[in-house]
């Protein structure tokens, strides 16, 4: 053995092992938190992988740094097969591909790696010329690490520089392959003749490249545990373990054990999080996607999505130290928990819960079920929220409704239009097709009602046989969950469970994405299993049948834009039937797009229990949103929530050119023949 | 036969309302026990003047404490004062319930261990027994308490306006109560009451109530519901979250789910639509008078009264007659 082959041998092991050291470290932070195994729907989860992680569909989505991110990303991979081959180099001298591989085989492997070195030097250069000139916005904010950054891209931009030059030397030593497979090194190297190199030089250009390389991608890859860019070695894994795009239901928040006997309710610290959660953290390369999207920050809140996974890989690396060293944390430790130390309150109640931060993450990180269990905690374990959510919390509790009226006033809205309850139903021993869910809203609201009333008379106009629930239906619970009051949320969800069943409803039409996220997919961890349509679907599949009968007269020509509701959209990838439904009901109108549109579509700033609580700062997130729909050009703005309605129809009243804003079933009823 | 207690609230040099009301309850529980009535009357130097208005509502003896750590409200001392007082033998000690009662009650029944009845409506002896009504789950189930004689006086804290002041002229004897320790020698000590705008009627309390909505198009057309307000006399004015969120009102004014929850003998809804944010905070007002240029809006649903019109036209006109109609009298 050589002596270099004896020194690479040596800085191998060194690698190697540096690499498992902090490799089982990592893995060891992890466990100081809970949460189950993910190996379950493994198919499902090789499709997510393949198609979020290895075709990069996420990342494509951003039409600048997605190609640039992809072809590196791609590059990476290609360039594995140089990265052995050079590895196994260093310690058997000699060895090549093309020892074996016959010669066509073998130019194709050339030609894909300097293929690849040259298109990953162009994205390197186009990557730091936008972080570094261009800065696009949302690569600030948060203190994301920026040197870090830079300092990767350069790292990359060294491998590949010497590697192009380990291939353009050893082709000024012995030019034996096709031009035409090295079309990158072959010019270098004609450089290199052309300038008289002396063969020494030569050789010496090829040793110091050859090592720098080798011993580059040792330091890369020791690098990266300490960097951001462990992004690297974890994004994959953690697409893979990821619940965010399947399996299971999409957008549902975990049941919680409210019997346990845990200290705790919800998360203060990461210790009380998930392994996944804080998987999240490392994984997070602080793109800013997800911040970039937030309704919240977008309108001046200081939520940021973003800095919510980083705070937690901080906190993380933080705590777990002291906690996997096995000495017991002093006290100051403790104290510096993520709550209230990293993560503040009113961080937390920005948030919309609209889920675009999810949505848009290309690492399938979750950044809003952190967000979630650290209001559980703030409402259960330390009773700690905006004060005005307080008369929210009581009427759900007393009222069964997040507004104090009274159960019995709630079908109200149906007096002499002869619809039945479930109640008398059964009582004859009849069942209906299909329970109507009416909701909060739809039966208090005053303009809801007009809603509520326009889907009953769809409904009887088709001859659908529906039923109510009147006066036993309940809050379906999602203000309360999504509030993080979740132990109010189970009471409201076991009573209409148990009213549900009771009636032996298998089929449910709602009028609210809320509801029909709740029922539909939420309800099913407590016991409750039902088929659960919103109503767009609904009048849709009706419409299709041809079963609404619909008057021939012209409509006024009308030009719509259609806001998509988060918990139809990005919660349940209903984004079609709405828009069939103004279609089909109004054939001569122009439905146009806002520049938000579907699984981007801005919140309307009521979710998360935002309805019930005051927004202090920075601009109104409904405002936000009506001026991108009015800029449309649109005279009218439908929407498929009553939340959305009443936010959207509320932001700029008053004033000149405002758009009125209607429920698809509206539409549809206005033209129903009388 | 035992005698009734009562404590006396004077608040910036004035005797409170809620202090006659008790005084009348304590005349009324004092005549069912064949006792007297007695009140605390305690308050910076000069506070003994308000003797002569307890004893035109039937007290019998004002125990008088001047003093002037007693200017402001004093827990620590007062409670002690109260306390001291109230052990010598009383059937009851009435306290009126307002935000300083609701304070001071309480911590005299701890100082005597005594039983405490919050809230009450309604107060008769039966008996040995007091027996106290009080309502419960916001006023939809009252309650009726039976408390039976036990070692020390009950403190009952009285619902403001639900006991009446009957005058019951008496002439009142004076007699000083001296505090035992130093008063001015507690652990809190108030340094300041900042108060708001004076003249403002607090929401809460207000009898009316004008509020206004987006309908009004700008800050400074809120002058309107003002001037109605002001034509009332007794109306304070309120506004819709929208209007406090566009900064037209300060925060504090908005009258809604999230903000103040009214229920005024009269509400004027100016402009207001009628989201369910606003309704959830004023449909309890007893009388609800709608004022809107959309025949549709759905303020008109909850509304005793609509009026389909141009708030600009209606809001002066109706003031204008309010204030011709207050003027006759």
């Amino acid at each position: 053995m050589s002596l270099s082959q004896g020194i690479f041998l040596f800085c191998l092991a060194m690698g190697a092992a540096f690499f498992a050291y902090n490799a089982q470290r990592l893995v060891r932070y992890l466990r100081i938190a809970g949460g189950g195994s993910r190996l379950n729907d493994i198919p499902r989860r090789i499709w997510n992988l393949l198609s979020i992680g290895f075709a990069q569909t996420k990342i494509l989505r951003d039409p600048v740094a997605g190609p640039l991110h992809a072809s590196v990303f791609w590059g990476f991979i290609i360039l594995q097969v140089g990265a052995i081959e050079i590895l196994v180099q260093g310690v058997a001298r000699g060895f090549a591909y093309g020892n074996f591989l016959p010669a066509p085989l073998h130019w194709v492997f050339l030609l894909s790696q300097e293929l690849t070195a040259g298109v990953v030097l162009v994205a390197v250069a186009a990557l730091l010329y936008r972080r570094i000139l261009v800065r696009p916005k949302r690569l600030q904010g948060d203190r994301v690490h920026s040197g870090d950054a830079i300092l990767i891209l350069a790292m990359i931009a060294a491998l590949m520089v010497t590697l192009l030059l380990v291939s353009a030397t050893q082709r000024v030593i012995n030019s034996e392959h096709p031009v035409a497979v090295q079309p990158v090194s072959a010019p270098l190297a004609g450089i290199l003749m052309a300038l008289g190199t002396s063969p020494n030089v030569v050789e010496a250009i090829l040793a110091v490249s050859w090592w720098s390389h080798a011993l580059l991608i040792l330091v890369f890859l020791n690098y990266l545990p300490y960097s951001k860019h462990l992004h690297v070695i974890v994004s994959l894994p953690n697409t893979f373990l990821s619940n965010t795009s399947g399996p299971g239901r999409i957008g549902v928040m975990p049941l919680m054990d409210l019997e346990s006997e845990s200290e705790h309710f919800g998360a203060s610290d990461v210790d009380q999080l998930t392994w996944k959660n804080l998987l999240d953290g490392y994984t997070c390369t602080e793109c800013g996607r997800c911040t970039s999207v937030c309704p919240a920050n977008i309108t001046g809140k200081l939520l940021s999505p973003r800095k919510v996974v980083i705070d937690t890989r901080k906190r993380t690396m933080e705590l777990a130290p002291q906690l996997v060293s096995g000495d017991a944390p002093n006290g100051d430790i403790r104290e510096h928990r993520l709550l209230d130390k990293f993560i503040t309150e009113e961080e937390l109640w920005a948030c919309t819960s609209c889920r675009a931060c999810v949505y848009e993450c290309p690492v399938s990180i979750d950044q809003l079920e952190i967000i979630n269990e650290l209001r559980r905690y703030l409402v259960l374990s330390e009773s700690r929220f905006p004060e005005e959510v307080q008369p929210a919390f009581e009427a759900l509790e007393r009222n069964g409704a997040p507004w104090a009226f009274s159960p019995s006033s709630r079908a109200e809205w149906a007096a002499g239009l002869d619809i039945p309850t479930m109640a008398e139903l059964s009582e004859r021993g009849e069942t209906p097709e299909v329970l109507y869910w009416v909701g909060c809203m739809g039966s208090f609201d005053e303009r809801a009602k007009k809603t509520t009333v326009a889907v009953a008379r769809i409904l009887k106009a088709a001859g659908v046989r529906f039923a109510i629930l009147g006066q036993e239906e309940r809050c379906n619970g999602d203000p309360a969950r999504r509030m993080g009051n979740e132990y109010l949320y189970q009471m409201l969800a076991k009573q209409n469970i148990e009213t549900l069943d009771r009636y032996k409803v298998k089929a449910i039409v709602t009028n609210c994405p809320h509801c029909f996220h709740q029922i539909g997919n939420e309800y099913e961890s407590l016991g409750g299993h039902y088929e659960v349509v919103h109503h767009s679907t609904y009048i849709a599949a009706l419409l299709e049948q041809g079963r609404i009968p619909l008057s021939q007269g012209q409509a006024g020509a009308q030009r719509i834009v259609y806001h998509d509701a988060c918990y139809l959209g990005r919660y349940n990838d209903v984004y079609d039937a709405p828009r069939e439904v103004i279609r089909q009901a109004l054939p001569v109108i122009d439905v146009v797009e806002a520049k938000r549109s579907k699984d981007r579509s801005l919140c309307c700033g009521a979710g998360g229990g935002r309805m019930w609580m005051e927004e202090r700062t920075g601009k109104r997130i409904n405002l936000e949103r009506k001026e991108e729909l009015a800029a449309t050009g649109a005279d009218t703005v439908a929407v498929a929530c009553p939340f959305c309605m009443t936010m959207l129809g509320d932001a700029g009243k008053g004033t000149d050119g405002y758009v009125p804003v209607v429920d698809v079933a509206e539409l549809v009823a206005g033209r129903l023949k009388a | 036969m035992p005698s009734v207690l009562t404590y006396a609230e004077v608040r910036g040099g004035d005797l409170r309302k809620i202090s006659l009301e008790a005084a009348s309850a304590a005349r009324a529980l004092a005549d069912a026990y064949g006792g007297e009535a007695h009140v605390i009357l305690s308050g910076g130097p000069g506070v003994g003047a308000h003797a002569g208005a307890l004893g035109e509502h039937g007290a019998d003896v004002a125990f008088v404490s001047e003093h002037a750590a007693f200017a402001q409200y004093n827990p620590e001392a007062l409670s002690a004062l109260v306390a001291e007082r109230a052990r010598n033998g009383y059937a009851a000690v009435l306290i009126g319930g307002s935000a300083r009662g609701k304070d001071l009650a309480p911590r005299v029944a701890a100082k005597l261990g005594a039983a405490i009845l919050s809230d009450v409506t309604a107060l008769a002896r039966d008996g040995d027994a007091l027996v106290a009504t009080h309502p419960v789950y916001t006023g939809k189930v009252t309650a009726t308490l039976r408390l039976t004689a036990g070692s020390g006086p009950a403190v009952v804290s009285l619902r403001p306006g639900a006991f009446t002041a009957a005058p019951a002229p008496r002439t009142v004897r004076i007699e000083t109560a001296a505090p035992s320790g130093d008063p001015s020698a507690v652990r809190v000590q108030v340094k300041e009451t900042p108060s708001v705008d004076s003249r403002k009627l607090d929401l809460a309390e207000a009898p009316v109530i004008v509020s206004g909505g987006r309908g009004l198009k700008a800050a400074e057309n809120f002058k309107l519901v003002e001037d109605l307000a002001a034509a009332f006399g007794n109306a304070a004015v309120g506004a819709t979250r929208a209007v406090t969120d566009d900064g037209w009102r300060p925060h504090s004014d908005q009258i809604g789910q999230t903000g103040r929850q009214v229920s005024p003998a009269l509400y004027v809804a100016v402009g207001i639509s009628g989201a369910i944010q606003h309704i959830a905070g004023m449909r309890a007002s007893r009388c609800i008078v709608a004022i809107n240029k959309d025949a549709e809006a759905p303020i008109f649903k909850v509304a005793d009264y609509g009026i389909v019109g141009d708030v600009f036209e209606v809001v002066p006109a109706l003031t204008a007659a309010i204030r011709a109609q207050r003027a006759k009298g």
